[in-house]
């Protein structure tokens, strides 16, 4: 039924969504630098409670996405092209995904599109929709190749002038929201945030 | 018998050699287009040279196609069109545009019971060390934005070991993405789309080659027509092998008609006639159809190369014919058949006689190619040499009407003229400024023993394939290590040895990756260790673990299931589950690369960037050797030429001792003086053009050493006739620059640097002939 909305919409005003769309991304991928503190609730399949975590996120357009969880376990995971560098409570640093091509790479890059608004990274592995007004809008986005949406149902944003939630819907029936709020724009990252992006 | 019926006879014996020939050539002509065919083997290991075999035929078969263009939909398109044309026209067999999905469930099938058995490294780093804390762990796979998004359920795998373990084994595709079964990459603004595909049959066999390459051009046809503005790429042995083949042909083509039409020309100038030239021509075909023949017999295959060089034996052939045919025409009306014959039999006779010793020395050579040439021209020559005997004296029963004088007398003076300005002091003088003058050239002298010297790999076809390389990561494969154990188990420990540095490499980026059984199935001892890992710190407490699962939020059912799940796990896995798994299929050929009696196992680079870094990866490892044909063949090749140097002084000294018993010490030496002059200065010339020495100019050289001294034994054996003398040494020289000369403009570096020693040697040994008469009246 809502499939078949959006399709009746974008066949009647697809310039117009598209549009939309091109605008958003091109907002949110404005600022060089942005961060945020954000609460995240997950739902997984084969648990009986939401698993709800805050922390802080930073997203750089040019390094990538810094995922910093405070609680409740210390966990910061460094979004880039190249893959997923992660580090534990412990202080440990460890570099997934590193092999080029590897699932984990994948992932490291989606993110970084997700989160940065990368417009060619997102339209190549998305079907993007838009939604709304560039002042409120949602963008809803399924995975065109068949690699992702074996585990990825479908993502969607919403915000104004900045992302300020992201609903992930996994096949196995887990599902994630995320609500982000307290946004502020910065020119680059700070030395200690660049160093989270270097290979350990 | 009459010198008529004689010729008859030999005349049919040739009819029924070309009828054999042509019968055989009529069922396809075995010409062997492998290069590497022609080199000896070059592991002193039998089991590391099956290996290679192989593996070079697994990986050989194999083609590339990539297709760009900057809109996504038609790159994808034009793949489509070409698998579905090409295809249809058979050559090519499995073209993938689409990989098919790797079903999850059969990754499932093979590890997900033996999973506890499975730890990435780092794991069980952290396991060993007592790091491990379950609570952070499993917290982390929940909280985390893409934890558990692969793999097995969280609830299967709470702290996602076995997702990390899986994660470790994803094979890398280079810069290429799978984005719905295609291998896609972008860069600069255009969309690349890669199609996989094998050539249906032996990449060597010239009728493979042909339907492959066909069935690429019908399908890069259709591509191009549905697709306008694709870019397409192609890299595989196939296309490599059919255009050294195009180019071995185009040679051949050039070569042979270049040197019968040059020759004939020569040979109709000075004869006035095209009987002579028809003659000479009948002598050196019967040459190379007996040494086809021959060789197709014994050998089974004739070598592009030698057909290459058997081309150019046409010139070598001739000059046995030439000799005779000049005797006739400096005769005139007193000619007899039988008094040609005895004319020149004594020339002809040392002269082949030095020629097959130093064919013969060739022959030696361990070197299948080489020695096939050499064979060639053994049976060639030797035909050639009787064919005047017996052949053309019933040819050539009339005497000519020319005036001997006038047909031969300026060959004559030419010859007079030239031997008074190498005489006395003078020549000496000149010759040790010439020899002066070489030694700068001697010292630029520079050896290459470079293995691609014997492929010429076509510029546009070698951009190609480096192209796809850079962009998909996939490797020739010419340089792998092979592992060696006692049983299966020994391998794959000894592997797992390996391919620790290997990955350290990898994490430095001297290599981008590398393919090994034990990553898809870890040694036994491992499995059994990280288990008793995960025994001792996950499941010892399971009071603790249930508490744990049960706190961050895992349902009842679930939290109960997982220690039932380790209790009941099944055994390690074995390479025998994974052979028996479709998911090992693209593997297979890593595992028994000798068979299945031999416990052994390759394991292969992909992007290497620091080979000097990667050869030392095997130092000091049990087991483990590098193979690297490449580097092992231009190893030999540089072997032989150093051998060169003793080899030429060898054959000089048997040519000596057949020269001395004809002339004795001193004139004997002055035979041999002007070929020695002429192979100086060819090395020096060499240097001073910048060639490498290889071991093909090698060749060259001791070729020119048995064909240069020819011209010297001609000229003393024939100097009472002095016009026909000469003007055979002449025609001679001239026949040899045209046949093996033209060889110096082959495509085939090898083929090129044979011919330029040889053309050069040559000149020389024509240039300084006259001293051979050093001492006589």
């Amino acid at each position: 039924m809502r499939l078949g909305l959006v399709v009746s919409m974008m066949v009647c005003f697809p310039v117009h969504a598209d549009e939309l769309l091109g605008k958003i991304l091109q907002r949110l991928a404005e600022p060089p630098v942005i961060r945020a503190q954000f609460v995240q609730e997950r739902l997984i399949a084969d648990m009986t409670r939401p698993t709800v975590s805050r922390g802080r996120i930073t997203v750089s357009r040019q390094d990538g996405v810094l995922w910093q969880i405070e609680s409740p376990v210390k966990l910061a995971l460094a979004f880039t092209q190249n893959g997923v560098i992660e580090t534990g409570p412990d202080g440990v640093r460890r570099s997934r995904g590193q092999r080029r091509g590897a699932a984990e790479a994948e992932v490291g890059r989606l993110m970084q599109g997700i989160l940065a608004a990368d417009e060619k990274t997102l339209l190549a592995s998305f079907d993007a929709s838009a939604q709304g007004s560039l002042e409120r809008w949602t963008v809803r986005l399924v995975p065109r190749a068949r690699e992702m949406a074996r585990f990825l149902k479908e993502i969607r944003l919403g915000g104004g002038r900045h992302l300020e939630t992201i609903e992930i819907e996994e096949t196995s029936g887990s599902y994630t929201a995320i609500r982000m709020r307290q946004f502020a724009v910065a020119d680059r990252l700070a030395a200690d945030e660049l160093a989270q992006f270097k290979a350990p | 018998m009459t010198l008529r019926a004689r010729s008859w006879l030999f005349l049919a014996a040739l009819a029924v050699a070309a009828a054999i020939l042509a019968g055989m050539l009529s069922r396809g002509v075995p010409l062997q287009t492998n290069v590497l065919a022609m080199l000896p083997a070059t592991e002193r290991d039998p089991v590391a040279e099956k290996v290679v075999a192989s593996l070079s035929a697994a990986i050989g078969s194999r083609v590339l196609i990539l297709f760009s263009h900057a809109d996504e939909a038609r790159a994808k398109a034009g793949a489509e069109r070409f698998a579905a044309a090409a295809s249809g026209a058979g050559g090519l067999r499995s073209l993938m545009v689409r990989l098919p999905e790797p079903d999850p469930k059969l990754l499932h099938k093979l590890y997900a019971a033996s999973r506890f058995g499975l730890l990435s490294e780092p794991d069980r780093e952290t396991l060993a060390s007592g790091r491990f804390r379950a609570r952070d762990s499993a917290l982390q796979q929940i909280v985390s934005p893409v934890g558990g998004l692969f793999g097995l359920p969280l609830a299967q795998d709470p702290f996602g070991f076995f997702g990390r373990w899986m994660a470790s084994i994803v094979p890398s595709a280079g810069a290429m993405r799978l984005e719905d079964g295609y291998l896609v990459s972008r860069e600069a603004g255009r969309t690349r789309v890669l199609v996989l595909g094998e050539v249906d049959g032996d990449v060597y066999d010239n009728a493979v080659q042909a339907r492959a390459v066909a069935a690429y051009e019908r399908g890069a046809q259709a591509a191009l027509a549905a697709e306008p503005g694709t870019e397409i790429q192609r890299t595989g042995t196939v296309f490599f092998a059919a255009s050294a083949r195009a180019a071995a042909m185009r040679d051949m083509d050039r070569i042979a008609l270049g040197s019968i039409a040059g020759i004939t020309l020569v040979m109709f100038a000075v004869f006035r006639s095209l009987r002579p030239i028809a003659l000479g021509l009948l002598s050196a075909g019967a040459g190379i159809l007996a040494a086809t023949l021959v060789l197709i017999l014994v050998d089974g295959e004739l070598h592009l190369v030698t057909l290459a060089f058997g081309a150019s034996l046409i010139g070598e052939a001739i000059d046995y014919a030439i000799l005779f045919c000049a005797a006739h025409l400096a005769a005139g009306n007193r000619w007899t058949p039988q008094m040609g014959v005895a004319q020149v039999r004594p020339a002809l006779t040392v002269a082949v006689a030095t020629s097959l010793l130093a064919y013969a020395l060739l022959g030696l050579l361990p070197f299948p190619g080489v020695s096939q040439v050499a064979r060639f021209a053994l049976v060639g020559l030797a035909v050639a040499y009787l064919s005047v005997q017996w052949l053309l004296p019933g040819l050539l029963i009339q005497p000519g009407r020319r005036d001997p004088a006038l047909a031969t007398g300026w060959a004559a003076q030419m010859l007079e003229g030239w031997r008074a300005a190498l005489r006395g002091r003078r020549a000496v003088l000149a010759g040790a400024i010439a020899l002066a003058v070489c030694v700068p050239g001697w010292m630029a002298l520079q050896p290459n023993d470079d293995v691609r010297l014997l492929v010429p790999r076509q510029p546009e076809l070698a951009a190609q394939d480096a192209a796809i390389r850079a962009t998909t990561g996939f490797d020739a494969g010419s340089r792998f290590f092979l592992v060696r154990g006692t049983s299966e188990e020994d391998v794959l420990l000894k592997e797992t040895n390996l391919t620790k540095r290997l990955r350290e490499l990898e994490l430095g980026g001297a290599l981008s990756g590398h393919q090994a059984v034990s990553d898809f199935v870890p040694p036994r001892a491992v499995q059994e260790a990280s288990r008793a890992l995960l025994q001792e710190h996950v499941f010892a407490d399971r009071g603790a673990l249930t508490r744990t699962l049960t706190e961050v939020g895992f349902r009842p059912e679930a939290v109960r299931k997982l220690p039932s799940e380790f209790e009941r796990a099944p055994g390690p896995v074995t390479v025998a589950d994974w052979l028996a798994s479709p998911l090992s299929t693209p593997y297979r050929y890593l595992w028994a690369p000798a068979g299945d009696a031999l416990p052994a196992s390759v394991v292969t680079l992909i992007g290497e960037r620091d080979p000097a870094r990667t050869n030392l990866a095997a130092a000091g490892l049990d087991g483990v050797t590098l193979v690297d044909k490449a580097t092992s063949v231009s190893e030999l090749l540089g072997k032989y030429r150093a051998w060169a140097a003793p080899g030429l002084a060898a054959a000089a000294a048997m040519m000596l001792v057949v020269l001395v018993l004809r002339y004795g010490g001193r004139a004997a030496l002055a035979v041999l003086v002007p070929v020695l002059l002429a192979e100086a200065l060819s090395l020096a010339a060499f240097g001073y053009a910048g060639v490498p020495v290889t071991l093909f100019g090698v060749v060259g050289w001791t070729l020119g050493l048995g064909i240069g001294v020819n011209y010297s034994i001609f000229l003393r054996e024939g100097i009472e006739r002095p016009g026909a003398t000469a003007m055979a040494v002449l025609l001679s020289a001239c026949t040899t620059l045209l046949g093996f000369g033209l060889l110096a403009f082959s495509g085939v570096p090898a083929l090129r640097h044979f011919g330029l020693a040889l053309a050069t040697t040559i000149a020389g040994a024509l240039l300084f002939a006259p001293l051979a008469l050093a001492g006589k009246k």
